[in-house]
């Protein structure tokens, strides 16, 4: 009884409306928004995340929003004869919109994005995420491999400690930017500071709209490493890798942004770009890549608007870099689970509509020859 | 109706719990990769003085100089390999050989080391020379920072090696990571 009067209430059509309504004042918003704090950041707080916080007061954000619009298209499924013949039209387009914010769901939640870059001749199996970074220990003790302990982005903060049983140290996290760049100390600190931190500090910057463009930083304690203990600095791209020996073990400490690493291998073999004639700007550029998995190869044309799609991930023609004699392709990769979602759903929505015009038109024209 | 919000809760709580992982590559592919980055980012500095003249820069090369000197020109190279790029020693015999002189052992190679210190890294600088060859003598020092190692060569008669010998660590004590 107490199920059907919730179900009622969150079910409640004004909701819906509510709803909508507020989703198109988000979408409004975080547009306008996104000119002044670039889209990284827009999408973050209008659509990404639970709350929008104006001042200190909370507004439902875009996840939000949709996880009540879910709940309130699913409620629709409980009220009983769903499946007759005059609500049957009705019922499949409510499972297309529902299929459509599940897929929505799915790749906030799971997909990847990120960026390849392989020169002309080289070869390489990761992408690089463009927003989040990853701080990694790496233990090159052995002869043949070394291994990799990774902390996520979601847990590089101030004030949290990193510890791990690949790792006989812990890390404090004393700060954390999101930019900023090295600079140098006038003057030699007091002791604590270890390698780079010794002779520079990391100075915080204001975020760039464009957030792929910031020097993410980390400033970091060390606790447990004899005396490597101390406080040291990484950013990404730190051309001095802090490197330290401890109880016969070498380890390297790095911030770099996060990898997806790929199940198979892509070689560049060739890059080309054509020009508009009698200019510098690019008509049209493509990537000849061989696409290498369990040792056998075979070549795939990446082009404008005609990406490869292999194993769930699709590689776009991105952008390339030009230095000297050497060409690099950068190619934009996704991993998106919930890809096929908008397509079926669509088709489901539009099977529903017509089904139910259909099944309306007929009753009119039943009650027109009626009357 | 409370499947339906088991799974909405199931759907917010299952937002990354795996935030560590570990995983083993093998050594060289990541030599390969980091030396990718190195180069790409090259955040790494220099100061030169006025009467050097930029020489042409090619693939290998990072930076390259003319530095003239009382009898000729020599061929400085800044170059910035992955990993260690072989080790000190196997470099220093390699440089060697290619001045016909025999190769030291590991014992023997501190007595030929200078250690100098620039703002980047402490750096190793060799003076090689064979006393029958002059047309040809070598100064070269080697910056091992983390993953990858920069190498700096100078290429002159041994009588500019001799006169260019303080300018050049001068150079080797100017780097310095670019802050801009």
């Amino acid at each position: 009884m107490i199920n059907r009067k919730y179900i009622k209430f969150l079910g409640s059509p004004k909701i819906f409306v509510f709803t909508v309504i507020w989703l198109m004042i988000l979408v409004f918003v975080g547009t306008i928004v996104q000119k002044n704090i670039g889209l990284y950041a827009a999408q973050q707080q209008y659509f990404s995340s639970w709350f929008k916080f104006v001042g200190p007061f909370p507004f439902p954000s875009g996840k939000l929003t949709m996880l009540v619009l879910f709940l309130n298209l699913s409620c629709y499924f409980f009220r009983p004869n769903i499946f007759s013949k005059g609500k049957i039209g009705i019922t499949i387009t409510h499972s297309g919109v529902i299929m459509m914010l599940l897929g929505g769901g799915l790749t906030s939640l799971f997909s990847v994005e990120g960026n390849i870059v392989i020169d002309e001749g080289s070869e390489s199996n990761f992408f690089e995420s463009y927003y989040l970074k990853e701080f990694l220990i790496v233990n090159t003790t052995d002869l043949e491999e070394d291994l990799f302990t990774v902390f996520d982005n979601n847990i590089l903060y101030k004030n949290n400690t990193l510890e791990h049983n690949t790792i006989p140290f812990s890390i404090e996290i004393l700060d954390f930017y999101d930019n900023c760049k090295p600079a140098r100390k006038i003057y030699q600190s007091e002791g604590g500071f270890q390698g780079m931190a010794k002779n520079f500090f990391l100075q915080e910057l204001d975020t760039e709209k464009e957030f792929e463009k910031n020097i993410p930083g980390i400033i970091y304690k060390l606790i447990g490493a004899g005396e490597n203990d101390g406080i040291y600095i990484n950013y990404v791209g730190q051309p001095i890798t802090e490197k330290l020996n401890y109880n016969e073990e070498s380890y390297l400490l790095i911030l770099r942004r996060q990898r997806t690493y790929l199940p198979f291998h892509l070689e560049l073999i060739d890059f080309k770009k054509i020009l508009h004639p009698g200019t510098n700007i690019a008509k049209s550029y493509s990537s000849e890549i061989n696409l290498i998995e369990d040792d056998v190869a075979r070549r795939v044309l990446i082009e404008m608007n005609e990406p490869l799609r292999h194993r769930g991930y699709t590689f776009y023609q991105a952008s390339f870099i030009e230095d000297g004699m050497k060409e690099t392709t950068v190619l934009a990769t996704v991993k998106n689970h919930g890809r096929l979602f908008p397509y079926i759903s669509t088709i489901i929505m539009c099977v529903g509509l017509l089904i139910h015009m259909l099944s309306v038109l007929s009753r009119r024209i039943k009650r027109g020859s009626a009357s | 109706m409370n499947i339906l919000i088991l799974l909405s809760l199931l759907l917010i709580v299952s937002c990354d719990n795996n935030s560590i992982k570990t995983y083993s590559i093998p050594k060289q592919k990541i030599a390969l990769v980091e030396n990718a980055v190195s180069n790409a980012t090259n955040l790494f500095n220099w100061a030169i003085p006025d009467h050097w003249e930029k020489g042409t820069v090619s693939s290998m090369r990072l930076a390259s100089y003319n530095i003239p000197y009382n009898g000729g020109l020599g061929d400085l190279s800044v170059t910035n390999f992955g990993g260690d790029a072989g080790g000190v020693l196997a470099n220093v015999n390699r440089w060697r050989g290619q001045l016909n002189l025999s190769p030291l052992t590991i014992d023997k190679l501190e007595n030929e080391m200078h250690l100098g210190q620039s703002s980047l890294s402490e750096f190793k600088m060799f003076k090689i020379l064979n006393p029958e060859d002059e047309s040809s003598a070598f100064l070269c020092s080697i910056f091992e920072i983390g993953h990858s190692t920069v190498f700096v060569k100078l290429v002159a008669s041994i009588s500019g090696i001799n006169q260019l010998e303080k300018e050049f660590e001068k150079f080797c004590s100017s780097f310095i990571i670019n802050d801009k």
